[in-house]
């Protein structure tokens, strides 16, 4: 698949702290590419270098539209950042099509298109109110209308879950889904890892301005030598054995019920095959540790440490 | 930094002009605040009107015979009202306590001579003496010109008022348009800069507060956000005086008679240029201070006192005018930000030589140039630092990159 977004050795220090530290990747058309680590790790500097907003000291950035690669046009990317806010006392409508006006779509297509868009989001009697007058969760809604309502190719959201209830992350995610449906190519950066989960293929993981993990989270999560194995077992059984096991290490036992990490040189099944020949096995399941999971013991093999102390 | 797009200049001038021009700050500032002005100068006009109708009841204590034919005279057709008596100064106490006077004048040969009278009241501060005082030393004149032994007619040679015209070198006449112009000029420009300024930089620190302006910045660049706030502030600056100066015009023509002015092309241009790279200037570097700033209540901050600079040439507006071709003047002139307003507030007290003209307005677009640069690479520098005001080591750090 032909790329959106090519970056390339991209850095930038704020005096003696370096923010991003030479990450590189690619977006492919059409897919969504999750740009994922801990609150503090570069992705909002990131992606205002991409954007044009700040300028990077090293590194390249460039676009494909329409077959041609270009280094910026602001007109076809939607941006939405983590630092929400739009004018508190000017009317809804007008700010969207304020918004897109500066994006070089029309003001009579964007007031129409505005309004559909209000429509579909149940805010189509707030259009002429000042935007003071709604409630948080609208006012993301009509931020997350001011990213999308020029029609762009490729869309920049950092962080979009953040202050989200449940209920509106789920209507967000599938937001999401949607534009790559319709063929837009969506850089999602995030730190809840198990929401970006649902939604990427691939993934860049970055912590203190530098890449940490990359590619296709699949493959991300086979390489990663671990299984979180959880089995239920009969009454009055020995477990001894398992401590003497290599490899394995216990992270919750009790009530017949026992949650473990396997990281040994034998295979899963062997592993399987052991317990259902010394315990008389009710329930057993294995899974790949989740991406959070894989990312702080990534960081930690390192020796690097994570700033974010709700990171860890 | 790259060449500014036009287009995106003209909508974030158009998006500010009309967010602007409903909001309630600017609707009090252009209605209001005149309205005010217009009563306070209607009350202290009829204040002195009727401080000039007013009468005084005055008893004339005449030691020399004589004066008090001239006081006569010179009353007539004057709210003051004059009567001779014969008393003592121990009297005087107990006269104006019964008698309807509200001040008694005594007049002395020896007083007179050295010009010096005493006038005797209750309360010297109730008391208004300026048409008194009219009378009086017109009074005095006659008195002594006729003493010299002149006839009424050299008399009345001796005492015509002079008319002043004033020609400069070359033969012309003093224009009203030379003063009116720039005068108007440049009090357009205090007026724009003090209030209009401050909606502007109010305005930046505003979108940066509740953060739209990341949004603005990932669709135009900085410069463009920049420039094209400095013009719509500047068509909003231009709206609200354009509304005084009707306004202005509709009562002048109204109430009194003002001579018309015919203006000549030069007349206009060179006080317009001033204006308009003065404006240029000065909202670049309130737009870059805005961005420096976290919060709108800036009153304790240094960086809110940058609204002051360019109005102290107008502190010193009237020495400028009186002293208009000092070397001071001059000296000021040439500081950019003073510039434009001591160059306009000047040219209302003199014909300024064209190779100052020249070099003023030289330093001024050179200033402007640098200003609007500086003032977008501060703007574009710290315009998303969100979580506190930028100091003099976060510019120098900008600068050095």
């Amino acid at each position: 698949m032909a790329s959106a977004l090519t970056v390339r050795e991209l850095s930038k220090s704020f005096g003696d702290k370096t923010a991003v530290d030479q990450i590189s990747f690619e977006v492919k058309k059409g897919e969504i590419m999750g740009l994922l680590g801990p609150n503090g790790a570069g992705k909002t500097t990131a992606i205002r270098m991409i954007m044009g907003i700040l300028s990077p000291d090293r590194g390249d950035i460039t676009f494909q539209f329409n077959g041609k690669t270009t280094s910026m046009d602001k007109s076809r990317i939607g941006y939405l950042p983590e630092e929400r806010g739009l004018y508190d006392d000017a009317r809804v409508l007008e700010t969207l099509v304020y918004l897109a006006d500066l994006k070089g779509t029309s003001r009579g297509e964007a007031r129409k298109m505005a309004l559909d868009w209000l429509e579909r989001f149940q805010l189509a009697d707030y259009a002429r109110q000042k935007l003071e007058k709604l409630s948080k969760g609208m006012q993301q809604k009509v931020q997350f209308i001011a990213t999308i309502l020029h029609k762009p190719e490729v869309v920049m959201l950092d962080e979009p879950f953040s202050g989200l209830d449940p209920i509106n992350q789920d209507v967000f995610k599938d937001f999401i889904r949607e534009l790559q449906q319709n063929g837009t190519t969506v850089l999602l950066s995030a730190h809840q890892m198990n929401l970006v989960e649902e939604l990427c293929e691939n993934i860049f993981m970055v912590n203190q301005g530098r890449q940490v993990l990359y590619g296709s989270l699949d493959e991300i999560k086979q390489k990663h030598g671990e299984h979180l194995v959880d089995f239920r077992y009969g009454e009055n059984q020995d477990l001894s054995f398992l401590k003497k096991e290599p490899g394995v290490s216990i992270i919750k036992e009790g009530e017949g019920r026992v949650l473990l990490r396997y990281t040994g040189n034998r295979s899963v099944n062997e592993l399987i095959g052991l317990l259902s020949f010394r315990l008389s096995l009710e329930e057993i399941s294995v899974q790949k540790p989740p991406l959070h999971d894989i990312f702080v013991q990534t960081v930690r093999k390192r020796g690097e440490t994570i700033e974010d102390p709700q990171f860890n | 930094m790259k060449i500014p797009n036009l287009t995106n200049i003209t909508r974030v001038a158009r998006w500010e002009f009309l967010k602007n021009v409903k909001s309630p700050i600017f609707l009090v500032l252009t209605f209001v605040i005149p309205l005010i002005m217009v009563a306070v100068g209607g009350i202290s006009y009829l204040t002195e009107q009727s401080a000039q109708e007013e009468g005084l009841n005055l008893a004339v204590v005449d030691q020399t015979s004589e004066f008090y034919r001239y006081l006569e005279d010179h009353t007539e057709g004057s709210p003051v009202v004059i009567e001779t008596i014969e008393a003592e100064s121990d009297d005087f106490e107990r006269l104006l306590q019964e008698e309807p006077y509200e001040a008694i004048l005594e007049i002395e040969e020896d007083s007179l001579q050295r010009g010096a009278l005493t006038l005797y009241t209750e309360d010297a501060r109730g008391l208004n003496i300026g048409n008194l005082r009219g009378v009086i030393n017109n009074a005095a004149s006659s008195y002594r010109v006729e003493k010299m032994g002149l006839d009424p007619q050299e008399i009345e040679i001796a005492t015509a008022p002079v008319e002043l015209e004033t020609r400069t070198v070359t033969g012309e006449e003093e224009d009203f348009a030379d003063m009116v112009v720039p005068f108007i000029a440049g009090m357009a420009l205090i007026f724009a800069v003090i209030l209009t300024g401050q909606i502007l930089m109010y305005g930046v620190i505003k979108e940066k507060r509740n953060r739209v302006v990341e949004i603005l910045l990932s669709s135009i660049s900085s410069l463009e956000l920049l420039l094209g706030k400095i013009a719509g502030f500047g068509a909003l600056s231009l709206a609200q005086i354009g509304i005084w100066l009707g306004a202005g015009l509709v009562v002048a023509l109204t109430l009194i008679e003002i001579p018309v002015v015919n203006l000549g092309a030069g007349q206009v241009v060179i006080p317009i240029l001033f204006f308009f790279f003065g404006f240029l200037m000065l909202f670049s570097i309130f737009a870059a201070v805005g961005a420096t700033m976290k919060e709108a209540e800036g009153g304790s901050q240094a960086q809110g006192m940058i609204i002051i600079i360019p109005m102290i040439p107008l502190f010193l507006a009237t020495p400028l005018i009186m002293n208009p071709n000092a070397l001071w003047a001059r000296i000021i002139s040439h500081i950019p930000p003073f510039t434009p307003t001591a160059v306009l507030i000047r040219m209302g007290g003199t014909n300024l030589p064209a190779w100052e003209i020249a070099s003023t307005l030289a330093v001024l677009i050179l200033a402007t140039v640098l200003f609007v640069y500086l003032g977008a690479k501060i703007f574009e520098g710290t315009i998303l630092q969100y979580d506190r005001s930028a100091g003099w080591k976060d510019l120098k750090m900008l600068f050095r990159k």
